[in-house]
């Protein structure tokens, strides 16, 4: 069995009802290993978990409507936000057993993703792309490392150069990335995000949990509807309002579970606390570090140690029998003095940098206690 | 959508005297005194258009404007934003008393801000080009309704 889902949304200024596409692809259980080669039970769970996983972006992540196909065990979601103008392209993977290597994903996940990021930035090259990966298992060290760098690339400030250079110990890094153009590959990995270890257990807890929130009762077996709604499907669109047709509920989430909070003004006092409490102990009110004077407290030991020690070693080294020895030693305590004072200027440097940041650090907070407390205070 | 481009001193000890800023753009032709926030920052309001310029007194300078006209990120240039904060830095004679830390920052927030974010990666780069000659371009993306972009160079910026 195979599955294609595809959803499709449209401009809210267009028409009046918001339409999610969403497509799961799947191939044939003959060439694909993951569970299709295993037992009935363990093939029927794979299936299982795919339904599970588009009732989950259905329900969870509200999606408006989806287009589904079912052919093999592997699938593909897509999941096309009109007033997000972006596009995500979901494949699932269901394992017995292990984990998720470095190796299979460059086969049988980056390939289908690619051709889908292609496609997608010929239609509309203006839209967000993304490719998530969701599967049941955890990642291997490699398939990691790399998700790790791709997560880093988008939300934490990591520059491409630093991206590829600390992937360059990844044997098949350089094959993904030959042959294709460099800005488009780039804008790939930017918007490739994953979730691992999705357990089926865990999957099925936040759909329970969403339906529950939205006071409908019943929640199992209103899933169990879902699902094999989803099934007998087999081909074609389903739509959220198909599920709340299906389960004559509406899928809306209870009015207290929207509303903001609101703090007491103890809340408030904790708050303010507990960032002077960060300040107090990441940020500084230090001056700027003379970095001269960091240098010379490092490296004036250093010289005066290696003067010494030279001239002590060459004076006990008079002797023929261990002058080789001695020129030996004295090669070495040169070198070591000069590494060393090269690691003092890079220390100072740091030293330098991390003020600077530190110090940023606590104008920040000042700048949000400052902005907070003064609210609403004529000046 | 909101766009914020947001530049600041290269040292982070020097401030910015907004009390004398104030001064100089009250009933001035070009600039309307939204705010002042004494040890805080001072809001400006270009006149007859949509930009606000806000100034804080530990040395960062805000250009922003909100758009919700439909296609609204088309019509938003980021030169436009930049040329903004070269006026204004010209205006106040703030660049001939302070050096600017070499770096620009752009921040997008809205459903739309990723999408935004490559609708406008040529402009950024551009701008980069410009201000900066070699630059990292970094994102800082917490969530999908808004995103953090740093251009970053080792060089003296060009303003």
């Amino acid at each position: 069995m195979s599955g294609n889902i595809k959803q499709t949304r449209e401009s809210k200024e267009n028409s009046p009802r918001v339409h999610t596409e969403m497509e799961i692809k799947g191939s044939n259980p003959k060439l694909s290993g993951d569970f299709g080669e295993k037992s009935g039970v363990s093939s029927e769970y794979g299936y299982y978990y795919q339904k599970l996983i588009a009732a989950y972006y259905l329900i969870v992540q509200e999606a408006r409507e989806i287009e589904y196909e079912a052919d093999g065990e592997d699938v593909t979601i897509i999941n096309e936000a009109p007033n997000r103008d972006s596009i995500e392209y979901i494949q699932v993977k269901y394992m017995e057993a292990g984990s998720f290597s470095f190796t299979k994903f460059t086969t049988d996940v980056f390939p289908q993703f690619w051709d889908a990021f292609i496609k997608a930035l010929e239609k509309d090259s203006s839209k967000a792309i993304y490719c998530s990966l969701v599967s049941n298992v955890a990642w291997g060290k490699d398939l990691k490392l790399f998700m790790d760098r791709c997560f880093k690339l988008q939300k934490s400030g990591l520059s491409l150069h630093d991206f590829d250079r600390s992937l360059t110990i990844l044997r098949r890094y350089p094959s993904m990335k030959s042959g294709r153009n460099p800005e488009d590959f780039r804008r790939f990995i930017w918007g490739l995000n994953t979730i691992t270890s999705f357990s089926p257990d865990y999957v099925r807890d936040k759909i329970l949990k969403y339906i529950s929130e939205c006071g409908i009762s019943e929640p199992h077996s209103k899933l169990a509807l879902i699902i094999n709604h989803i099934s007998e499907v087999g081909q074609g669109r389903i739509t959220r309002r198909q599920i709340e047709d299906l389960i004559h509920s509406n899928l809306t989430l209870a009015k207290s579970r929207l509303d903001k909070p609101i703090y007491s003004s103890a809340q408030i006092s904790n708050i303010l606390e507990g960032l002077n409490k960060a300040n107090s102990n990441y940020g500084t009110r230090k001056k700027i570090p003379d970095t001269e004077d960091i240098i010379r407290s490092m490296t004036s030991p250093i010289e005066k140690a290696s003067m010494v020690f030279i001239n002590s070693l060459e004076e006990k080294g008079k002797t023929s029998d261990i002058r080789g020895e001695c020129i030996e030693a004295c090669d070495i305590i040169k070198s070591d003095a000069q590494k060393a004072k090269e690691h003092a200027i890079a220390i100072a440097d740091l030293k330098c940098k991390l003020w600077m940041h530190q110090i940023k650090y606590t104008q920040r907070i000042k700048s949000m206690q400052t902005t907070y407390i003064n609210f609403g205070e004529d000046k | 959508m909101r766009f914020e481009l947001d530049v600041s001193l290269e040292k982070p000890t020097e401030t910015i005297d907004l009390t004398f800023l104030k001064k100089l753009f009250l009933n001035h032709k070009s600039y309307e005194v939204l705010r002042h926030k004494l040890n805080n920052y001072l809001l400006l309001q270009s006149s007859g258009e949509d930009f606000k310029i806000r100034i804080h007194e530990d040395g960062r300078i805000y250009v922003k404007i909100d758009s919700d006209i439909k296609d609204s990120s088309k019509k938003v240039l980021l030169k436009d934003m930049f040329q903004k904060l070269k006026d204004f830095l010209k205006e106040t004679h703030l660049s001939n008393h302070h050096i600017l830390k070499n770096e620009i920052n752009f921040s997008f927030y809205g459903p739309t801000a990723h999408s935004v974010f490559w609708e406008k990666y040529n402009e950024l780069n551009q701008l980069g080009d410009e201000a900066l000659i070699t630059y990292d371009l970094r994102t800082y993306a917490e969530d999908n309704d808004s995103i953090y972009v740093k251009l970053a160079s080792a060089n003296q910026m060009n303003i």
